[in-house]
């Protein structure tokens, strides 16, 4: 007989509840007792009913699944893996979701699935694609009668009629729908990629019953969305209805005519920004024509501080300023001529006759003619003569004139 | 695959860009004067493109039949 460790019993214990297909998924009902919460966030409670009882922990990071608040005494169905905890010798059932009780079969199912495919990665964030903000070719997949697939168009016809539609006709209802939708959605692919290029694919269905609306929690279907090379938009049922679907579309829209609006531009809000951008184009320009001008400005400017016209303006100047020389000079020249003249006159005086009379010489005047005698030819027989001397004069009437020999004139004979 | 695009092929989106990239390299300055106005007549060109076709727009449906085919429908014939 063998001997065992503790340590050897625990983990095989623990391998064979781990290797259990039961146990690694499984929904328990019962009611809550000894609940805790650590310091460190997780939630620690005992699940039990009449006949037994079972220890649950559910984590921090498994807490945003909690579609319920937790506390002794309420009835709750939990999902989980039952193993056994090495260290206390205990079985635990590790939790990663809670639900009120009274949920149906169909919603635990839901949740079964979506925490697969979650798990698997097909609702990650970072995989979500954008929208074109202008789509040029947009897919639908839903029914081609009723009132959703009118609504959509008229809509879209409303908003951004430059879109193209291309409808492909799917059962949206009942057990046909999720194979139909399926094929709609690879049919819209391979034309996307054999034809023209599809921006999106919208998945399209009124509102029903949660049993209606259970065709697009299907895990098909969901990985057929997650496949499809144009990004989808789910829009299925109302505002409140979640699906599979809306999980792994890129985006949800809440209903089908809020996905016309979200997938489609308002040619409105087009025209205004079309203006805006008239506007700015024409500043723009403006603004261009500006900066060339106070460019051509400044150049100008800069050229007429090299301009000839500078360089005249300071010649013109230089000649005004000798000009003005000129003047002054000229002034100063003509007192001095005048102050010169006037001395002159002074002298002039000492010239004047009367000294001359003093040497003995005599000045003669004809009286009769009113002439100075420079000539005995100026008189003739009978004019009166002053004759001016040094100290009087002397009135006399001429006889006779003369001739002087050496001079060839005539001599006159005066008589006093 | 993307063999540009004629004036008259460019979609809304795309003349919608390229009169934003237009806008953006005269705002941005650093061009000629006869760049300027270059960029200037192409804004404008593409906003009349823009404009005229919003004006003209008028919404297509077709109906992808299994086949890959489509054929073209209007809203009220379905």
């Amino acid at each position: 007989m063998q001997i065992y460790e503790v340590g050897q019993v625990t983990g095989y214990i623990r391998q064979l509840m781990d290797y259990d297909e039961l146990l690694v998924d499984l929904w328990v009902h019962g009611d809550v007792s000894n609940f805790t919460r650590s310091t460190s966030g997780h939630l620690y409670f005992t699940l039990k009913d009449g006949q037994g009882q079972l220890r649950c922990a559910l984590f921090r990071s498994s807490q945003r699944r909690l579609g319920v608040e937790l506390a002794n005494g309420l009835s709750v169905l939990v999902h989980g893996r039952v193993s056994f905890y090495e260290a206390q010798g205990s079985c635990q059932l590790y939790a990663d979701a809670v639900q009120p009780e009274g949920v149906g079969l169909l919603y635990l199912q839901f949740e079964a699935l979506r925490a697969k495919l979650e798990a698997e990665g097909l609702f990650a964030p970072e995989r979500k694609r954008s929208l074109p903000n202008y789509p040029r070719r947009i897919g639908l997949v839903t029914s081609p009668t009723g009132a959703v697939v009118h609504d959509f168009l008229n809509i879209v016809s409303r908003r951004y009629p430059l879109v193209e539609i291309l409808l492909a006709p799917s059962a949206v209802q009942g057990e046909a729908a999720p194979p139909e939708v399926i094929a709609a959605l690879e049919n819209l692919n391979h034309y996307h990629l054999t034809r023209k290029p599809l921006d999106l694919i919208v998945i399209a269905r009124g509102g029903g019953s949660m049993e209606d609306l259970s065709a697009f929690n299907h895990e098909g279907l969901a990985r057929a969305i997650f496949a499809s090379t144009v990004p989808v938009v789910s829009a299925i049922g109302h505002e409140t209805d979640y699906t599979i679907a809306d999980y792994v579309a890129d985006l949800r829209a809440p209903t089908p005519s809020a996905a016309a609006e979200l997938v489609t531009p308002n040619v409105l809000d087009c025209r205004m920004q079309l203006a805006d951008l008239r506007r700015r184009l024409m500043r723009g320009m403006q603004d261009r024509l500006q900066e060339g001008e106070s460019g051509l400005d400044r150049a100008r400017t800069r050229l007429e501080r090299h301009s000839p016209a500078a360089e005249i303006d300071v010649r013109r100047r230089a000649v005004d300023d000798l000009i003005d020389r000129g003047h002054r000079t000229l002034a100063h020249h003509l007192q001095m001529t005048r102050e010169m003249v006037r001395g002159s006159g002074l002298r002039l005086e000492a010239l004047s006759p009367l000294q001359t009379l003093h040497r003995g010489y005599s000045l003669s005047e004809n009286r009769t003619k009113g002439i100075l005698v420079r000539s005995y030819r100026s008189v003739e027989l009978g004019d009166l003569l002053e004759i001016r001397v040094s100290d009087g004069s002397i009135s006399s009437t001429t006889t006779g004139t003369t001739e002087a020999q050496d001079t060839g004139h005539e001599a006159v004979e005066v008589q006093p | 695959m993307s063999e540009e695009p004629t004036f008259e092929q460019l979609s809304f989106e795309q003349a919608f860009e390229r009169l934003q990239a237009t806008i953006q390299a005269l705002e941005e300055g650093g061009l000629t004067l006869e760049a300027s106005i270059e960029q200037f007549d192409l804004g404008m060109r593409l906003a009349n493109l823009c404009t005229s076709m919003l004006d003209q727009a008028e919404l297509r449906v077709s109906r992808l039949l299994a086949s890959g085919d489509e054929i073209p429908t209007t809203g009220n014939e379905l």
